[in-house]
């Protein structure tokens, strides 16, 4: 039996995923945990085989960030991340620091054991991209790379300059990616691409920096 | 061909006139820019005004002589009897020469650099200029300068360093405002023309320009008013990133409640199809519909704003360790969820380095600073801590809030961490 640690800051959604994970006889609950910043902690005290991470967390403590932690110091630990937010950069990064699997939340708790199942089994199991997330008159497909960084930045309020210092480009080719991005999108302005981006959840902002 | 001595007395007359003053000329020519023009044209023009001054003086001495009937030199004779062909064709060589060198030497004049050269063009210029000595003693300054002053002062510059240090005072007459001051004083005239000024030591000499910038002050203005906008805008945007979050949490946790109230359709449908003689097993009904209870039950309580010390403090008995808070707790959400963040930090620190058990927070706050200050019960260290991992970690949060952390060893580990009241809002 594996011992399984959620960590999720919303109620509801952390009492369903331990109903689906007490619905399995291969698994046993510790108590859950609202915010990621406290599951390192959780590990060094108690024996810990999987972890079902969400990414945003009580006291902004990032998932993501806090796995990186988590990895480096119980390499045996299995990690999960679950999120419902389509940031395009979540499972490039989950790769990067290590995390054993990731999954954009379904509501079938099937879905949930099966991918438990195989990252026991020492599986990776990664969605091939994000969830298809319309903003605007285009799809988070339709969108290159640079342009998702740019949009990233652009959604915490950044100047062309600072983003063009940030992400080492110039100023110029800053806005001729937002224009592209407008024009992709048919947003009338910046604002509203920020705006609709933001809560579209394509892009979070210093989403690394919790 | 007819000579000079048989012409009408007023031909001769005209023609003495003409000689007398081609020869003046060509004397004031040799005299002014003879030497100017070398040597050798210098000796050619020499020769053109002798042989026109002999013309003269030949045909003169005629003229005399005819009227009293007295004994006429017989060169003279001899040179008026010639026949006019020939003095003519020998004056206008002479003649011709002498203005070639009068148009050579304007030329001349016109393509050199002087003094008067240097002061026109200097007047020309769209831009004030002034040099002086140290003192101020001015050497040279243009009409722009002087009419600059005189728009500014209302007075010619008369000393170069009292005129530069009236600009950086910026003692301006009525209607002339003053946009910058420092190295390079700028001053709006009147007429809505700005003039950027500079002082510049060159040599043994001080050199004051004045350019016109009124376009470039125009388009700064422009770029300003847009920059305001856009920092409007971003800021717009900042404030609206700082509440999006919770949005997007109560979004998800909507999304929550519709995937529950699926869970409740199946469990009624499966129900039915047990009362209808379906082969649901009783056992796993009950505990659909057990689950879908407890879930109800959470569903049907009021949702709390997020607590971020109960976070922490239950997060942490769960595991069996204690966290105490004391003192008022802020009122402020961003602090609070800083300060229950830094706890964290702290706790996992003091857990992973001293064994700790307990964890002490006592929270307090002054006019100007909330400040937080965590204790544990754990080991001493022996020695001061290299920060590093989750001390870098929180110190990052603590400055990036504007915040302040410090680190005291003895006598016991202390992590303290103030931040000031008015940037609170930026965490």
């Amino acid at each position: 039996m594996y011992n399984v640690l959620i960590v999720e800051d919303d109620p509801m959604a952390r009492k369903l995923m331990e109903i689906f994970v007490s619905a399995s006889s291969r698994y046993r609950l510790v108590p859950s945990i609202d915010s990621a910043a406290m599951a390192e902690l959780y590990c060094m005290t108690n024996p810990v085989d999987l972890i079902l991470m969400d990414v945003q967390t009580a006291l902004d403590a990032n998932g993501i960030e806090f796995s990186e932690k988590i990895k480096k110091r119980f390499p045996n630990t299995k990690i999960i991340i679950i999120t419902s937010q389509p940031e395009f950069s979540y499972i490039k990064r989950a790769k990067k620091i290590g995390v054993d699997s990731f999954w954009y939340k379904e509501p079938t708790a099937d879905a949930l054991i099966r991918l438990m199942d195989r990252t026991m089994q020492g599986e990776s199991v990664y969605p091939d991209a994000p969830p298809k997330t319309r903003l605007g008159a285009a799809y988070n497909s339709d969108f290159t790379t640079r342009e998702l960084e740019v949009l990233r930045e652009l959604v915490t309020g950044k100047t062309d300059a600072a983003i063009a210092e940030t992400l080492c480009i110039s100023v110029t080719r800053v806005k001729q990616h937002i224009q592209s991005l407008r024009e992709k999108t048919q947003f009338s302005n910046r604002t509203e691409l920020a705006v609709k981006a933001r809560e579209s959840g394509i892009v979070i902002g210093n989403y690394g920096d919790s | 061909m007819t000579a000079f001595i048989s012409l009408p007395m007023i031909i001769k007359t005209l023609l003495l006139t003409l000689l007398l003053l081609t020869s003046v000329c060509g004397i004031c020519a040799v005299f002014l820019i003879g030497k100017k023009q070398g040597k050798a044209s210098l000796a050619l023009l020499t020769l053109s005004t002798a042989l026109i001054t002999a013309m003269l003086l030949l045909y003169a001495s005629v003229i005399p002589a005819e009227r009293a009937k007295p004994n006429i030199p017989g060169v003279s004779r001899w040179f008026s009897d010639l026949p006019l062909m020939i003095p003519i064709s020998v004056y206008v060589l002479c003649f011709t020469f002498l203005i070639i060198m009068i148009a050579r030497e304007v030329k001349r004049q016109k393509m050199s650099i002087g003094p008067t050269s240097i002061k026109e063009s200097l007047d020309r210029l769209g831009s004030g200029l002034c040099f002086s000595y140290p003192n101020g003693l001015v050497v040279l300054t243009n009409h722009k300068m002087n009419l600059l002053s005189d728009a500014i002062f209302q007075k010619p510059i008369q000393n170069a360093r009292l005129f530069w240090d009236a600009l950086e005072r910026g003692e301006t007459a009525e209607g002339v405002t003053r946009l910058s001051g420092g190295d390079q004083p700028a001053f709006k005239l009147p007429d809505g023309t700005v003039y950027s000024f500079k002082r510049e030591k060159t040599g043994g000499f001080y050199e004051i320009t004045a350019a016109d910038v009124t376009r470039q002050h125009a388009l700064v203005n422009e770029l300003r008013e847009r920059n305001i906008e856009l920092e409007k805008r971003n800021t717009r945007i900042m404030e609206y990133g700082s509440n999006v979050d919770e949005y997007v949490s109560a979004r998800e946790r909507l999304e929550t409640r519709v995937n529950v109230h699926g869970f409740l359709g199946q469990a009624l449908l499966m129900t039915q199809s047990r009362l209808s003689g379906g082969e649901t097993d009783l056992t796993d009904l009950l505990d659909i519909w057990q689950r879908n209870i407890e879930v109800l039950k959470m569903q049907s309580k009021p949702e709390k704003p997020a607590d971020s010390f109960k976070s922490l403090t239950s997060a942490a008995n769960a595991i069996g360790i204690t966290v105490s808070v004391h003192g008022k707790i802020p009122q402020s959400a961003p602090i609070q969820k800083l300060f229950a963040a830094i706890g964290a930090e702290a706790l996992t620190n003091a857990v992973r380095h001293a064994g700790a058990k307990r964890l002490e927070i006592h929270l307090s706050e002054t006019d100007t600073d909330y400040i937080s200050v965590y204790t544990n019960d754990g080991l001493l260290p022996p020695a001061p801590i290299a920060e590093g991992g989750g001390l870098t970690s929180a110190r990052r949060k603590v400055e990036s809030a504007g915040g302040e952390m410090t680190v005291a060893h003895a006598p016991r580990f202390t992590l303290t961490v103030s931040i000031r009241k008015e940037v609170n809002e930026d965490v």
